[in-house]
């Protein structure tokens, strides 16, 4: 008798438990990002005062998985709302049929800056893949590889390399360090870039996990000379870290806000993407995580000095090669493939 | 309670004899849900998948099976399982050993030190190999120092960096199970042996080995089960270089959303595993891997 009434105590309290969980969530808006130091900028710049404008609370969760967010759509028991995603899952996703349209009438389109607004995602962060190098070793402007080209030449700028062991943005750096002019890159020329990858491989010491894998190699000493993405690598030099990041003909990419498709908060979910693309908070995010506001409005409102260090600043955006979304989502899988070939051999 | 149900209780063997009635179905049917939820359930649906996904039928199989990418990256897998499953016997064996025939408390002792990785986060323990075996990490430094190199060795972010961290987090299954096996070995055989005049090498030789093979047995195919599955140290350690199984089929999962090729891939992977195991117990025996004695 003991034991079933202790069970049925244990059974009755983990239904409970799993009725009021769904419940405080429900009355939420449940915003799902990347989590770590962006998440927690996140929400000082953008949830905080959203919660404020809106009077709503906002759970923040991580981290974004597309998997997960595939089985819920299919399920049909939708536990998040709002999700930040790679510009790049937007297509994906759409195809998947995972978003819910967005409601263009209600956000201003210009907050959508040069990528311009899609029917499924709100960009919002631009984000460059660049060269990162360690200072101590290059310390005469004249000596740091300014181009991929420079990386791959190894007699005139030595030193342990790495790069990343994902195939996406590999093959544009690879065609531009075989002269291909940036703004001429896709449809991208699959042979010719791992050509260009097989004249690095034997120098390359790491293949590095993204996207923080490059930063860290240099931070703690393993290279000199990575692909690195240029959040990561401010970051490590705020903690003391000898690095310097390299702008021209770094790969742009962008991060946007897709709704999940059914939500309950449809109307919530909108609103939110309105409020917090605002130019006063995406300047706060940048200033806080070194992403490029994609609002123009924006970039004014951040300080000059930290303008400069940020994607989306004029000046670095020029030397750019913006990263063609539908090409990857239309070709990622084949190329995850060969890249594994080609690594495995 | 009457005095003979309560003998009844209380004799051990009855514990183990007693019948497959309602009451014991319930004390089995927590474990039962779980499995049958969680695993069969979840395993029904893959199954499901890799036929019903990614253009139906079989695609997905012949998509896995005829390409050159998965054969690649499962043999490799089956090497790096090999050689975690030989340096965990290597290293297992001794310790498993010593343990065996060491005083109670001192291998209450021991036992602790082998399980207390156990309750480290897999991440902490890949994150402190880094630091031990990175370039300016602590064996390469220490080298240095005592001048035996003079560049850095490459001791990770390549096969021997994933070897010797999978080695490490295996390791305990390995000595568990090599200890169990050596413990229900008696003494009295070893005594018997020795006051026939054998050496103490020889009576390893020829009788405790021979009557821990099953323990060998049981330890290899339950680290190697486990090797193929790795996924978090080949991708901490390996420095992109070592293409595992169980990396392959995320990317699927997460990366490309191919959720078909990904289960078929799983698919395979299980059936490669039950082979093994098919043909370990056509070997042995099941009863001899399952057995401690």
């Amino acid at each position: 008798m003991r034991y079933r009434t202790l069970v049925g105590f244990l059974a009755f309290g983990w239904i409970a438990a799993i009725a009021f969980s769904g419940r405080s969530a429900a009355q939420d808006l449940r915003v799902v990002h990347y989590g770590g130091q962006f998440g927690k900028a996140m929400r000082e710049a953008m949830f905080d005062p959203a919660e404020k404008e809106m009077g709503i609370k906002i759970q923040d969760m991580s981290r974004t998985d597309m998997a997960k967010i595939k089985a819920m759509v299919e399920s049909g028991n939708i536990e998040w709302d709002v999700v930040n995603v790679n510009t790049l899952e937007v297509g994906r996703g759409q195809k998947e049929g995972l978003w819910e349209p967005i409601d263009w009438k209600l956000i201003d389109p210009k907050v959508a800056g040069p990528v311009g607004p899609m029917a499924y995602g709100v960009p919002f962060i631009g984000i460059t893949n660049g060269i990162a190098y360690n200072t101590d070793k290059y310390k005469n402007p004249a000596d740091v590889p300014k181009t991929w080209a420079d990386f791959w030449n190894v007699q005139k700028f030595p030193g342990r390399r790495a790069l990343d062991n994902r195939v996406r943005y590999l093959l544009e750096v690879a065609l531009l360090a075989d002269g291909v002019d940036p703004a001429k890159l896709y449809p991208l020329d699959v042979d010719r870039a791992f050509r260009s990858l097989e004249r690095i491989r034997p120098n390359i010491a790491v293949w590095a996990n993204p996207p923080v894998g490059g930063t860290q190699m240099i931070a703690s000493g393993d290279v000199d000379l990575a692909f690195a993405v240029n959040n990561e690598v401010e970051n490590a030099k705020l903690r003391g870290a000898p690095l310097g990041f390299v702008f021209n003909q770094g790969i742009y990419t962008t991060n946007s806000w897709v709704i999940v498709k059914g939500t309950p908060h449809l109307a919530k979910a909108m609103e939110f993407l309105r409020v917090v693309s605002q130019p006063q908070y995406q300047a706060r995010l940048a200033e806080l995580t070194y992403f490029g506001p994609m609002n123009p409005a924006a970039l004014p409102l951040v300080s000059e000095k930290l303008r400069d260090e940020l994607p989306t600043a004029p000046a670095n955006f020029a030397g750019q090669a913006v990263l063609d979304n539908e090409w990857w989502a239309e070709n990622e899988a084949a190329m995850i493939e060969r890249f594994t070939r080609w690594m495995a051999r | 309670m009457t005095a003979a149900a309560e003998a009844e209780r209380t004799r051990p063997r009855g514990r183990f004899m007693a019948r497959l009635d309602i009451a014991n179905l319930l004390w089995i049917l927590p474990a039962a849900l779980m499995f049958g939820v969680f695993y069969v359930g979840g395993f029904v649906q893959m199954l499901w998948r890799s036929v019903s996904e990614g253009g139906g039928g079989l695609g997905n199989y012949e998509e896995a099976l005829s390409g050159e990418v998965y054969a690649i990256v499962f043999w490799n897998t089956a090497k790096v399982a090999v050689a975690v499953t030989a340096a965990c016997l290597l290293i297992g064996y001794p310790l498993a050993y010593v343990m065996s025939r060491l005083r109670p408390n001192a291998q209450r002792v021991v036992l602790a030190l082998v399980l207390i990785p156990f309750w480290i986060s897999a991440l902490v323990r890949n994150y402190s190999w880094i630091a031990i075996l990175n370039r300016n990490g602590i064996v390469n430094s220490l080298l240095m120092l005592l001048g035996i190199i003079r560049e850095p060795l490459p001791l990770i972010y390549n096969m021997t960096g994933v070897i010797v961290g999978m080695t490490y987090v295996l390791i305990p299954f390995m000595v568990l199970t090599l200890y169990g096996a050596m413990r229900g070995i008696e003494d009295v055989y070893l005594r018997a042996s020795a006051s026939l005049g054998a050496s103490t090498s020889m009576t390893f030789r020829r009788v405790f080995l021979p009557l821990s093979l099953p323990g060998i047995w049981a330890g290899c195919l339950l680290v190697f089960t486990i090797a193929v599955g790795f996924f978090i140290t080949p991708a901490m350690l390996g420095g992109g270089r070592v293409p595992m199984i169980a990396t392959a089929i995320e990317s699927q999962i997460h990366d490309v959303l191919n959720w078909g090729l990904g289960s078929a891939l799983s698919v395979i992977l299980l059936v490669w595993v039950l082979l093994i195991y098919a043909a370990f117990s056509r070997i042995l025996g099941v009863k001899a891997l399952l057995s401690r004695h």
